[in-house]
C-alpha cells in the first residue's frame, strides 16, 4: 500500500481503539464478573496466557452500536470486530501481561472481504476494498502476536510477500515491537513490511 | 515400454482419505514431461490408477506380490516412489536401501521409529501423552480416564480412530484382532487446536524442500490450505527437521502432523514416512517436492514449478475409468453386506496378522490379593462376595484427613454407590457423612443410624418421595434455581434445617445435565439474587460434581479451580461467605488413591485461598470407596474354541456385573490353590443370558487349566455393579 496515511484517512481510522463503557453500578459489575468467570473457566492451567478463543464462539459477528456498556454484552447476539476485540482485550489483560489494543488497515479482494467481518470497508480500486479492523496484541520478547477476537484466529505477519494487512497501530506498548519484518512503533500507524 | 526413465508410483488410494501417489505422479509430470510413470495399486477401485497421468499401470496383488518383483524393476533401471506409509514400509522391507527406491531405508525408518515424545524432543515440539496398546487393560483404562476418554488410536498404516470410552476401545480392538499387539499402535491423548502440517523431501539426508501447510479445511485430511516455506512459517522447526533428516540420511518424502493449541504451542501428532497426500497442492503453489526428489536422484533439473497461487483446494472430480481396468463387481461380504469387491481399506488384515500373544495368568497385585485371599468357594454361583471395607476405609480416611489446614475435611459416602445397610453402618462408624439423592435414600441412611445433620442432600429429586416432617441435613445443594428457591422457602418456614445450603454449580466447560448452568448470564444473575435473599443466618455452601473419568484428571482439577473462582465471584456479588464446598468426582479407586489424594493438600489450600471464610470441605469419593468391595464368583459352563481364540461361557451375566462394558473388570481363576489374574489374549468371557451384549470381558487369555465347572472371579464388582444388579434369566 503506497499511501497508508491516505488509507487511514479514507477509513477515518485515526480513532482510538474501541472501549466498552461501564455504568459504575451493579449491572456492569455483575456482567464483568460473569465475563471474567467465563474467561477464567476456559483458560486455566497451561492455557492461562492463551488468547480468549471463546469470545468468537460466544458471539456472532455483526454491527454494534457505539457506547456499548458491559451490562449489554452478555445479552448481545452479535459483536463487531472492534467490540469483540475490546471485550477480549480486557479479559485477556486480566490474566496475561503485555496485552495491547491493535488497529489494522487491510486491503482485501472483494471475495475475501465478503467472508470477513470488518468495522468499516471502503472501495479501493477494481475488485479491492480497504478495511478497518481491530484485534488484540500480545507482546512477547519484543515481538507482537495479533489475535483476531472476532474470528478466533491469529493474524499472521506477511509471509512470502503477501498479506492483506497494510498498516498496523498498537496502543500502549512501551517500546517498538516486531511483527514479522515490520517494526511497530507504539501509538503510530506503521506500514506493514512485505505487504 | 520405451527407453524413457521409468518411475513407479504406489499408494494411489483416492477416496475420502487419499494417499499421495496420484499427487506425486502429477507433480513428477510437471517437473519431467518425458518420464514414463507407472501407477501401482492392489485393486482398480477408487484408485488413482484411472488418472491419465499414468502411462502404464500395474495391479500388484498384495498376497501374490513378492520382493523379487520390485527388485527386478529397480535393478532394471526403474525408480519407485511410494505414496503411502504401508507401501513405504513394505518396500523398505523388500528392497532395503536401494538407490532407486526414493523412500526411506530401513535404517532411516528405524531412526524415526522411536517414541513420539523422543521425536518431539528432537524437533522442539510438544507431544501429547500416549500409551502403547501392548499395555494391559487396567493401564489402558487408567490412561483413558486420565484424559477423559478423548483419545485417538494411531499406528503405522491405520486410519486414526477416535476412542471415546472403554466400549469403543473394545470394539476397535475386536476389529483389529491380532494387529492390536502390533508395534507402534498407540492410544494418544487428543489435543484441542488447529491442525497444521509439514511436508518435506530429502535425498541422502539433504533436505530438498520443507513446506508448512496452514490448512483452511481439514476433514480429516487437509482439503485446502496455504503453503509457505517452513523456515518462514516455523523458523525454529526448520533447522531441527533438516538436522534430523541429515542424521538419518533420509531419502524420500515425509509429513509431520501438528496441532497448534489454543495457547499457540505446537504439538507433534504424527510422523509419516511418505509424501503428504496434499503434496501436489504444494506443487500448485510453486514448490514441487516430488520433482525435486526425482531430479536429485536422476541428476537432472526439473522444469521450474509454476506458482499459480499461494493456496490450493481439493475438489472431487469424476474420471473415466481406465480402458481395460474395469471396476470390481460388488461382492457380498461374509456378513451379508455388499461392498465394492477387492477394495477394502488398507488396514492390515487381522486374519493375516499372526496369532495374538496369549499371556500367562499372574499373581495379582497386593491390594487385589488381599481382597480375594479370603474368598471361600460359594455353594452356588453366581455369588457376590462382600469384602470387609474396614482396611481400605481406615487408610483412605487417614489420608483424606491428614492435611493440616484451617478448615475441616469431611468424607461423604454416596449412598447410591451401594445402599447396603451394613456398608452404611460401617460408613457412619468410620465418621463419614452420607450423601442422599432421594428422600428414600435419606431414610435408608437414617435407618442405618445417620442423624439428620449427618446427611447431605443432592441431586434433582430430594423431595421424592415427599417429606412429611421437618428435615435436618448437613448440606442441601440445589440442582436448579427453582429448587434453590424452594429450599430457601423450606428453610425460612423451618421445614428444612440445613447446616449449609446453596447451589450445585455447573461451570460452562462442563457437559452435564446437573447443576445450575453458570454459562447463562440470566441464570447467574438469578442465582446472585436468590443467594442474597437467603436468610442472613443461613450459612452458604456450594457443590461441584463431575466424574473425573469423563473430565480427564487435568480438566477435573482445572474445573474445580474454576468452580472455586465462581464461588468467590458469588461471594463478592452477594456479600455472603461460602462456608462449605462439597466436591464429587466419581473416582475410580486407583485414581482416587494415586491422583486425588496426593494433590488433596494443594486442592484444599486452593479452596481456602479463594474462599476465605471456608469452614469445611466435603470430599465425595463415590465409587472409589466401594468398587473393590465386591467380587462376583461364577462357574464356567462351557469352554469354546481350541487353538484359536477361546470363549468362556459362565453362569454370571450383565445382571450381576452390569458395568462390565463400562470398564475392565479383573478376572481371576484358581491355579494350584491360588487365585491368578488372567493376562491379555484373544479370548473373551460371555454370560449366561441370551442377549448379544452379555459379554463380560474381552482381550483376555483363558488359562489352560480352566474348564467347564471351574470357578472364576470378577473383581472390581462393587459400587454400581452391586447397586444396579438385577434379577434376570433366573425364571
Amino acid at each position: 500500500m503506497a499511501d497508508l496515511a491516505a488509507a487511514v484517512d479514507a477509513l477515518r481510522a485515526d480513532r482510538e481503539p474501541w472501549q466498552i463503557e461501564h455504568h459504575g453500578e451493579d449491572c456492569c459489575v455483575l456482567a464483568v464478573s460473569w465475563l471474567q468467570g467465563l474467561d477464567a473457566t476456559f483458560h486455566r492451567g497451561r492455557a492461562r496466557a492463551a488468547a480468549p478463543a471463546w469470545v468468537a464462539r460466544r458471539w456472532a459477528r455483526g454491527a454494534t452500536r457505539p457506547e456499548l456498556h458491559w451490562c449489554e454484552i452478555p445479552q448481545a447476539s452479535a459483536l463487531s470486530c472492534a467490540a469483540a476485540a475490546a471485550v477480549g482485550r480486557d479479559l485477556w489483560a486480566g490474566r496475561c501481561d503485555g496485552i495491547r489494543a491493535v488497529q489494522l488497515v487491510e486491503l482485501l479482494s472483494a471475495h475475501r472481504a465478503a467472508t470477513r467481518d470488518r468495522e468499516e470497508l471502503r472501495a479501493a480500486g477494481p475488485g479491492e476494498l480497504l478495511a478497518y479492523h481491530e484485534a488484540v496484541g500480545r507482546e512477547r520478547d519484543g515481538s507482537l502476536e495479533i489475535w483476531d477476537c472476532a474470528n478466533g484466529v491469529w493474524l499472521r505477519p506477511p509471509a512470502a510477500g503477501r498479506s492483506p494487512t497494510v498498516g498496523v497501530r498498537v496502543a500502549g506498548a512501551p517500546a517498538t515491537l516486531r511483527w514479522g519484518d515490520t517494526r511497530v512503533q507504539p501509538g503510530s500507524w506503521c506500514p506493514v513490511a512485505g505487504a | 515400454m520405451s527407453s524413457a526413465t521409468t518411475v513407479y508410483c504406489s499408494g494411489l488410494r483416492s477416496d475420502a482419505r487419499p494417499s499421495a501417489g496420484p499427487g506425486i505422479a502429477r507433480s513428477l509430470r510437471e517437473g519431467f514431461a518425458d518420464l514414463e510413470i507407472v501407477g501401482v495399486d492392489d485393486a482398480p477401485g477408487p484408485s488413482g490408477l484411472h488418472d491419465d497421468v499414468f502411462d502404464e499401470i500395474w495391479i500388484r496383488r498384495p498376497a501374490a506380490g513378492s520382493a523379487s518383483e520390485v527388485l527386478e524393476r529397480l535393478d532394471g533401471g526403474a525408480w519407485w516412489i511410494p505414496g503411502s506409509e504401508l507401501d513405504a514400509r513394505r518396500l523398505a522391507r523388500e528392497a532395503g536401501a536401494h538407490e532407486r527406491l526414493l523412500s526411506p531405508s530401513p535404517e532411516a525408518l528405524a531412526a524415526f521409529d522411536v517414541p513420539l515424545d523422543e521425536l518431539a524432543r528432537r524437533l522442539g515440539l510438544d507431544c501429547p501423552p500416549a500409551i502403547s496398546t501392548r499395555e494391559d487393560d487396567w493401564r489402558l483404562g487408567a490412561f483413558g480416564r486420565e484424559h477423559g476418554w478423548r483419545l485417538w488410536l494411531l499406528g503405522p498404516g491405520y486410519a486414526p480412530a477416535q476412542i471415546d470410552g472403554w466400549r469403543t476401545l473394545e470394539s476397535r480392538r475386536a476389529h483389529l484382532g491380532a494387529a492390536w499387539s502390533a508395534p507402534g499402535l498407540r492410544l494418544q491423548a487428543h489435543v484441542e487446536g488447529v491442525a497444521e502440517a509439514v511436508g518435506f523431501a530429502a535425498h541422502r539426508g539433504r533436505a530438498l524442500g520443507m513446506l508448512h501447510l496452514h490448512g483452511a479445511i481439514r476433514k480429516p485430511e487437509p482439503w485446502g490450505g496455504e503453503v509457505t516455506d517452513l523456515a518462514v512459517a516455523l523458523p525454529r522447526l526448520a533447522p531441527a527437521l533438516a538436522s534430523a533428516l541429515s542424521n538419518a540420511r533420509w531419502t524420500g518424502g515425509g509429513e509431520i502432523e501438528i496441532v497448534r493449541s489454543v495457547d499457540d504451542e505446537l504439538w507433534l501428532i504424527a510422523w509419516l514416512p511418505r509424501f503428504a497426500s496434499w503434496i501436489h497442492g504444494a506443487t500448485l503453489t510453486g514448490a514441487n517436492l516430488p520433482a525435486a526428489l526425482a531430479g536429485a536422484a536422476l541428476g537432472r533439473n526439473p522444469a521450474p514449478a509454476l506458482r499459480r497461487a499461494s493456496q490450493f483446494v481439493r475438489v472431487v472430480v469424476e474420471l473415466p475409468a481406465r480402458a481395460g481396468c474395469d471396476l470390481p463387481e460388488p461382492v457380498s461380504g461374509a456378513d451379508g453386506s455388499v461392498r465394492a469387491g477387492g477394495y477394502l481399506n488398507r488396514m492390515p488384515d487381522p486374519g493375516r496378522a499372526g496369532a495374538h500373544a496369549r499371556e500367562a495368568a499372574v499373581e495379582p497385585a497386593e491390594d487385589l490379593k488381599a481382597i480375594v485371599r479370603d474368598v471361600r468357594t460359594a455353594a452356588a454361583t453366581p455369588f457376590a462376595h462382600a469384602v470387609d471395607p474396614a482396611p481400605r476405609w481406615r487408610t483412605l480416611a487417614a489420608r483424606v484427613r491428614a492435611p493440616q489446614l484451617s478448615c475441616r475435611v469431611e468424607i461423604a459416602y454416596s449412598i447410591k454407590t451401594d445402599p447396603d445397610a451394613s456398608l452404611l453402618r460401617a460408613a457412619r462408624a468410620h465418621g463419614f457423612l452420607a450423601e442422599a439423592i432421594t428422600a428414600a435414600e435419606l431414610r435408608a441412611a437414617q435407618a442405618a443410624g445417620f442423624q439428620g445433620d449427618e446427611v447431605i442432600l443432592n441431586g434433582p429429586a430430594k423431595s421424592w418421595p415427599p417429606w412429611t416432617s421437618p428435615l435436618r441435613a448437613y448440606g442441601a445443594f440445589a440442582d436448579s434455581l427453582d429448587e434453590l428457591a424452594s429450599l430457601a422457602r423450606l428453610a425460612r418456614s423451618g421445614a428444612l434445617s440445613a447446616r449449609y445450603l446453596g447451589p450445585r454449580l455447573r461451570p460452562p466447560s462442563v457437559a452435564s445435565r446437573f447443576g445450575i448452568p453458570l454459562g447463562d448470564f440470566a441464570t447467574f444473575s438469578g442465582l446472585v439474587s436468590l443467594l442474597r435473599d437467603l436468610p442472613g443466618a443461613q450459612p452458604l455452601g456450594l457443590h461441584f460434581h463431575w466424574a473425573s473419568s469423563e473430565a480427564g484428571h487435568a480438566m477435573w482439577f482445572d474445573t474445580v479451580e474454576a468452580t472455586l473462582e465462581w464461588g468467590r465471584r458469588l461471594q463478592d456479588a452477594t456479600g455472603r461467605a461460602i462456608r462449605c464446598v462439597d466436591l464429587g468426582g466419581g473416582w475410580q479407586p486407583d485414581d482416587f488413591d494415586a491422583v486425588l489424594l496426593p494433590r488433596l493438600a494443594d486442592l484444599l489450600a486452593r479452596c481456602r485461598d479463594e474462599l476465605d471464610e471456608l469452614e469445611v470441605v466435603v470430599i465425595e469419593p463415590g465409587r472409589a470407596l466401594v468398587q473393590p468391595l465386591c467380587v462376583v464368583e461364577s462357574s464356567v459352563l462351557e469352554l469354546r474354541g481350541g487353538t484359536g481364540a477361546r470363549e468362556v461361557v459362565v453362569d454370571a451375566s450383565l445382571a450381576e456385573v452390569p458395568r462390565a462394558p463400562v470398564y475392565p473388570h479383573r478376572v481371576l481363576s484358581r491355579s494350584g490353590g491360588d487365585w491368578r489374574l488372567w493376562g491379555r489374549g484373544p479370548d473373551r468371557v460371555v454370560g449366561r443370558l441370551c442377549m448379544e451384549d452379555d459379554v463380560l470381558r474381552t482381550g483376555v487369555a483363558v488359562p489352560d487349566d480352566v474348564r467347564a465347572g471351574s470357578r472364576i472371579l470378577f473383581a472390581d464388582a462393587g459400587a454400581y455393579d452391586r447397586s444396579m444388579a438385577y434379577s434376570f434369566g433366573r425364571g
